[in-house]
């Protein structure tokens, strides 16, 4: 079997590596975001009061 | 000698993703590898033998590999990892791709790519800067009409002013939602990609809208920067349509004005909300992609040990996790000592609330489970709350202890 020489073992570290990339999933969030605005109007008028 | 490589190669991808940068995908899940391992697979989906390899590479780059090697690397790398995709690092697996639960699909990528055709000519170059520049201009010069000197949140719209003003918000939530992920899949599209499904799901307890991008990681980092914004950029087309309507109805229907300033404003708050970074939100994917960071949230959380790992001089830190480019360790730094920052804080926050719920708590209780000055359903309101702050801080304080867990037992 043959060896590996010195150039090859640096390539191999630098060009070997895999890495999985994470789900791209966008995600928009649509109840908070009113909630909250709501909330804050609901405790505005209470404040008015 | 007949290739098998060929054969068990044929269903995945190997594409470059930029001058240094190398993909191999399989449906929608990709993989970045070394230049090397980019090639190999590329000279075995062209039918060449391991020993056939060993030459084309020691003639091309000065590489000596062995058949038996070749072949190892592939099982060990591709094999294992891509085609039969067993992930056995649990930390894998909370950070990739169970972070939205409870998924149902709205509408199928067949249809979502017919849909989305139609609107991927805005993303044509020029079309996409000008129109993101104008629409964001007007969608201000609105909100400016709008709540001339009052905070975004003192909006017309609340519990006195009716329920249906709450009604048509939440109605057109789903409306203004459906539009944001199909930016999404159209700036996709634009690029040659299927989108895949939309779909409804839950982050933290967040009930979120999805579209599912995945394999938008092949394209380079500006083409995916565009995919980001796409949401956002339809929301304030939506914005500068309401401008329009606005004004028209100024003279023609001024009873049509607040339900308006509800939509702009429920509009315009969840764009804010998009852009926090620290949910994966399109602030979030924006960030990762500017700074080519990939696995932001992985990465961030991993950070002090990598750290450590540098500083003990354990040596462990391989070519993969170390230490990269300065313009991509100083945005990854500031990212996880603010995350680890707002963890940090969690606690006092929840110390502070407690404080006032008790003493609002106290206060209902001597007057007879009702808050002076309030109605019934301000009462309830103002409870919901205070219950749903506690469900959303114990889910947060969970899902962050098990990720903080997770990620320091293993690597």
């Amino acid at each position: 079997m043959q060896t590996l020489n010195n150039n090859t073992d640096v390539q191999l570290t630098e060009g070997l590596f895999i890495v999985e990339m994470e789900d791209r999933l966008e995600t928009v969030e649509f109840a908070t975001a009113a909630t909250n605005s709501i909330c804050r109007d609901s405790e505005a008028a209470v404040a008015a009061h | 000698m007949e290739n098998h490589y060929q054969t068990l190669l044929s269903e995945i991808e190997a594409i470059q993703v930029d001058a240094k940068k190398f993909a191999i995908c399989r449906e929608n899940k990709v993989f970045y590898v070394g230049e090397l391992l980019f090639n190999l697979v590329k000279l075995l989906k062209e039918g060449n033998t391991p020993t056939a390899i060993q030459q084309i590479l020691l003639e091309k780059q000065n590489i000596n590999l062995t058949p038996e090697k070749i072949e190892q690397v592939i099982e060990e790398n591709i094999i294992n990892k891509v085609i039969s995709n067993t992930s056995p690092n649990p930390a894998d697996a909370l950070f990739s791709s169970k972070y939205i639960y409870g998924k149902a699909r709205l509408m199928s990528g067949e249809t979502l790519h017919k849909i989305a055709r139609l609107f991927q000519g805005l993303f044509t170059k020029y079309i996409f800067i000008i129109g993101f520049i104008v629409t964001s201009i007007i969608s201000g010069i609105f909100l400016k009409e709008v709540f001339r000197g009052n905070s975004i949140f003192d909006s017309s719209m609340n519990t006195q002013n009716g329920l249906t003003y709450i009604l048509v918000s939440y109605g057109f939530l789903i409306f203004i939602g459906m539009f944001h992920e199909l930016g999404h899949a159209a700036a996709t599209a634009h690029y040659k990609i299927a989108p895949k499904e939309i779909g409804f799901g839950f982050y933290f307890i967040f009930p979120v809208l999805y579209t599912d991008v995945s394999k938008i990681w092949v394209l380079n980092k500006y083409r995916r920067i565009v995919v980001n914004l796409g949401g956002i950029y339809f929301q304030l087309i939506i914005g500068s349509v309401l401008w329009l309507l606005y004004h028209w109805s100024l003279s023609n229907a001024p009873e049509l004005l607040g339900y308006i300033q509800a939509v702009f404003l429920t509009n315009t708050v969840m764009i804010i909300y998009s852009m926090n970074p620290f949910m994966r939100n399109d602030g979030y994917w924006i960030y990762s992609d500017l700074f080519e960071i990939e696995n932001l949230s992985k990465s961030a959380f991993t950070y002090p040990k990598k750290v450590y790992s540098y500083f003990a001089g354990e040596h462990k830190i391989s070519f993969v996790s170390g230490f990269k480019k300065i313009s991509k360790e100083i945005p990854l730094l500031i990212y996880c000592l603010t995350n680890y920052m707002l963890i940090t804080l969690l606690p006092f926050l929840v110390y502070k609330m407690s404080r006032v719920n008790y003493q609002k708590i106290r206060l209902l209780i001597a007057n007879n489970w009702h808050f002076q000055g309030m109605s019934y359903a301000e009462t309830g309101i103002m409870i919901s709350k205070i219950v749903f702050f506690y469900v959303i801080t114990t889910i947060v304080i969970i899902r962050t202890a098990k990720m903080l867990i997770t990620t320091y037992r293993t690597n």
